[in-house]
């Protein structure tokens, strides 16, 4: 019985050995946040900044984190779309205001920085967020979910504050527009 | 032997699998989303496990979480089931109607320091401290999840939290709209039938009730015994959530429940006190509760709740004539009152009127009784830096008629140095308020042979003491997660509770009763206060899922008693383990194992003339489970519990009652969803 034991422990060591060594990310099933990271640098083709802003560089992006970040190693530092002509987006972490204000695109995970969104709600930043207070908050886009499906929110009202135009498609796409 | 060779290969099949599975992974990518249109992404279909893990990931306390979709699979028949898997817990069926669950320290059936909550509704009984397992059930499909905290809670939870708290949280009526069948019937788990229907309201509202009943036969007798524990119980409810504006939102639920069931006691005969005699008798079980609750959402990081609810529980059996009435209210409210800072604090009220009937084994000094708690708390958690190191104090201050006023303070420590890493650490101090039956309760179920001196035989009649306080435990603890991804976690955690003030029996000089009919000798055991005993134990819990269509769950357990001074009623074991895999294969079929290892643990004799620490055996148990989804709207399960063995037993004597053998339970469900 002893020798048993041991051999189950030799297994169970080992077998925990390897799930440490192993490459344990694999996708079969996305997992909800890889849909929103890919719906935040989607989103770019359905909205215009003011051309105050798009003067030097029309294909670069820089997309803030605000707050805890869900998304991990899905959103590295820099990401260049294998798309012509490509389209080139800088992930940083937001910490401060000073910080937000030079994105285009601020993403809020749930329930995070109200400060920050109320200074950047009057500038040309996409604000992205999850829940629908989001969009009572002051943002333009929000995530919900439905029926284990990624759904988005938009207002309208809000969006005209921060000089955006939003493409008629991803109206069209929104859940609700919030005018 | 020949389980043990069963074991290893189960373990090795399951190693070769999950290898030949993975070995052409790749990277997950934002990439592979961002070639889809945005119509398609729209359709995409995602889990939600994300969401869970971040959560536990910055909480500083060992949580677990079972979500619906692992209860579903697990083929759990009851809640008391559905936490057998979880690491740290402690789950000994004892009979076919009674359980014995704890975490951390003595398992008993009347383990009076875990606190169990049902949508914010406390099931934990003032009579025994403790939880009436058998009676807390509903349609288990309806469940959203079940969130176990182990280690003291209560700073937010209040009194009783001293070993953990199980929270479990029900679906709201929105996601439950529609139509659900459920039959199901097994050779030792009998006949389970669940019916509810859900669908809207006026106003923006959704509701749902539900009809659920079963009838489990007979569990297997132990050698010598009989089993005698056959139980019924039937059951309905509602539930109602309205959304009233866009952050307003309120609860409407009732249940009501009867039902009754056999067990069998080991009492002395009185009249001839050497003599044990086990006897059959029945018992009746009945209560209802009606819960009402408001929400209100400020702004992303503020929300009020505000809970009022009304419950009534009525026992009657052998030993217990018991009808309580409980009235509760509890507001809670939490903010941001300044940078980087976020409090919680609330009120709570709570009326508990107990009427207790005699009975010829147990009678009580205080009949009819209500006993008004008051309670506040107050928890802040301080951003550090931010990030990175958060600092969580508060405490629960509360006014209860039998302790007066008392605190129970903690302090927990987070720390992230990277995404992936957790490390965190917890001191705190929870009480377990005296129950009526330490304070009141006279009871005489215990006799043993002569004294060797007179010749005349010993019979022990236990009292209870107002002068009973609080037991107190201060438990440290550390704790350190890795989750690197979606896909994989791995949850540590150590602890060192120390349980002070613990009441136990103070024995009394011995009083001859030389009048017939039966000339014995009377000693009267008082509860006191005066027991110490520190555990120390691990708890890891291990989560992987290389790819979609294959989990793999593993817990170990390790609870260890430093010093043993105090008597105890009964006890858990040192070492326990187990592992879990869920796969799924050709789209529509499922294929569930559960492995469990648990450790021998010490109970009371159930045979023996005098009663007498016995071992109860450790034992292996293996649960399997096919379930085939012919249809989006159908499902069937096919599976079975206790594989290996035909019936073994998990726990000994409870108070008086006594166990019988679980036994091997071979189970048909179908599950049909509809408009």
């Amino acid at each position: 019985m002893k020798a048993e034991t041991r051999k189950i422990r030799a297994v169970i060591f080992l077998l925990s050995l390897f799930l440490l060594v192993s490459r344990v990310s694999i996708s079969a099933s996305p997992l909800e946040y890889e849909v929103k990271a890919a719906f935040l640098l989607k989103f770019v083709e359905y909205v215009e900044w003011p051309d105050s802003l798009q003067n030097d560089d029309l294909s670069s992006y820089t997309v803030g984190i605000v707050g805890k970040d869900p998304f991990g190693t899905l959103l590295p530092e820099k990401i260049v779309s294998s798309e012509t002509p490509s389209k080139t987006f800088n992930i940083i972490r937001v910490n401060n205001s000073e910080e937000a204000c030079n994105c285009q695109i601020l993403f809020f995970s749930n329930g995070e920085s109200q400060r920050i969104l109320d200074k950047v709600k009057k500038m040309p930043v996409l604000t992205v967020g999850e829940g629908d207070i989001f969009l009572y908050d002051g943002g333009v886009i929000s995530f919900i979910m439905e029926d284990n499906r990624v759904r988005f929110l938009v207002s309208m009202k809000n969006a005209n504050q921060a000089g955006l135009k939003i493409n008629s498609r991803l109206l069209r796409l929104a859940r609700k527009v919030l005018n | 032997m020949k389980r043990a060779v069963f074991v290893r290969f189960f373990l090795s099949f399951t190693a070769i699998c999950i290898f030949l599975l993975t070995r052409n992974s790749c990277f997950a990518s934002v990439e592979n989303w961002t070639a889809l249109s945005l119509e398609e992404l729209m359709d995409v279909k995602v889990s939600m496990v994300s969401r869970t893990p971040k959560k536990i990931m910055d909480t500083p306390a060992a949580v677990y979480v079972i979500s619906s979709e692992e209860l579903r699979r697990s083929g759990a028949t009851s809640i008391a089931e559905a936490i057998r898997f979880v690491p740290g817990m402690f789950v000994a069926h004892v009979d076919a109607n009674k359980w014995a669950i704890n975490a951390r320290g003595s398992n008993n059936r009347f383990s009076g320091d875990f606190l169990v909550m049902i949508d914010g509704r406390t099931v934990y009984s003032p009579t025994f401290s403790g939880v009436w397992w058998d009676v807390q059930d509903t349609v288990l499909e309806d469940i959203d999840h079940i969130e176990i905290v182990r280690g003291p809670g209560g700073t937010t939870w209040g009194a009783n939290a001293v070993n953990g708290v199980i929270n479990i949280v029900s679906k709201s009526a929105y996601a439950t709209k529609g139509g659900l069948l459920s039959v199901e019937s097994g050779t030792s788990d009998g006949q389970i039938l669940s019916y509810r229907q859900g669908g809207n309201l006026n106003n923006n509202g959704a509701y749902r009730f539900y009809v659920k009943g079963f009838n489990r036969p007979d569990f297997h007798n132990l050698p010598g015994e009989e089993a005698d524990d056959k139980f019924h119980q039937r059951r309905v409810g509602f539930r109602a959530d309205w959304e009233l504006s866009r952050n307003r939102s309120m609860t409407l639920s009732a249940d009501a429940y009867n039902g009754g069931g056999r067990e069998r006691n080991r009492l002395p005969d009185l009249l001839d006190p050497t003599q044990a005699v086990k006897t059959g008798s029945s018992s009746r079980v009945s209560g209802s509760n009606l819960l009402f609750s408001l929400r209100q959402k400020k702004s992303s990081n503020e929300e009020t709740r505000l809970q009022i609810y009304f419950d009534r529980v009525q026992r009657d059996d052998v030993l217990h004539d018991v009808a309580i009435d409980t009235l509760d209210l509890d507001f809670q409210h939490n903010f941001v009152p300044g940078k980087n800072q976020e409090m919680v604090y609330g009120f709570g009220f709570r009326s508990v009127k107990q009427v207790y009937g005699d009975r010829e084994f147990l009678t009580s000094s205080d009949k009819n009784s209500t006993v008004n708690l008051t309670s506040f708390f107050l928890q802040d958690q301080f951003t550090l830096k931010p990030d990175k190191l958060f600092l969580t104090i508060g405490s629960k201050f509360y006014h209860h008629p039998y302790v007066g006023f008392e605190s129970q303070p903690s302090a927990r420590l987070l720390w992230l140095p990277e995404a992936r890493h957790a490390f965190w650490t917890a001191f705190s101090e929870s009480r377990r308020i005296p129950s009526a039956f330490d304070r009141s309760s006279q009871s005489t179920w215990e006799a043993f042979s002569p004294d060797p001196v007179t010749g005349l035989p010993i019979v022990v009649k236990f009292s209870g003491s107002h002068d009973c306080k609080s037991e107190v435990m201060k438990g440290k603890e550390l704790g350190y997660r890795f989750i690197p991804n979606h896909k994989f976690s791995l949850d540590l955690a150590y602890f060192e509770h120390e349980y002070l003030r613990q009441i136990d029996v103070f024995w009394g000089s011995p009083v001859p009763i030389l009048l017939p009919p039966a000339p014995h000798i009377d000693i009267t055991a008082t509860f006191k206060n005066s027991g110490r005993v520190i555990f120390r134990g691990l708890e890891a819990s291990l989560k992987w899922s290389p790819i979609d269509s294959i989990k793999v769950d593993a817990g170990f357990t390790s609870n260890l008693k430093k010093e043993f001074d105090t008597f105890s009623y009964g006890n858990s074991p040192a070492r326990q383990w187990f592992l879990r895999t869920f796969y799924r294969f050709h789209d529509n079929w499922e294929f569930n194992t559960s492995f469990e290892r648990v450790g021998a643990c010490f109970s009371f004799s159930n045979l023996a003339e005098v009663p007498a620490p016995v071992e109860i055996a450790a034992y292996s148990r293996l649960d399997a489970s096919f379930c085939w989804k012919p249809k989006n709207n159908l499902e069937i399960m096919f599976g079975g519990q206790n594989l290996l063995e035909k019936w073994h037993q998990e726990f000994g004597q409870t108070l008086t009652e006594l166990p019988t053998e679980i036994p091997r339970n071979y189970y048909l469900k179908a599950t049909w969803l509809f408009k």
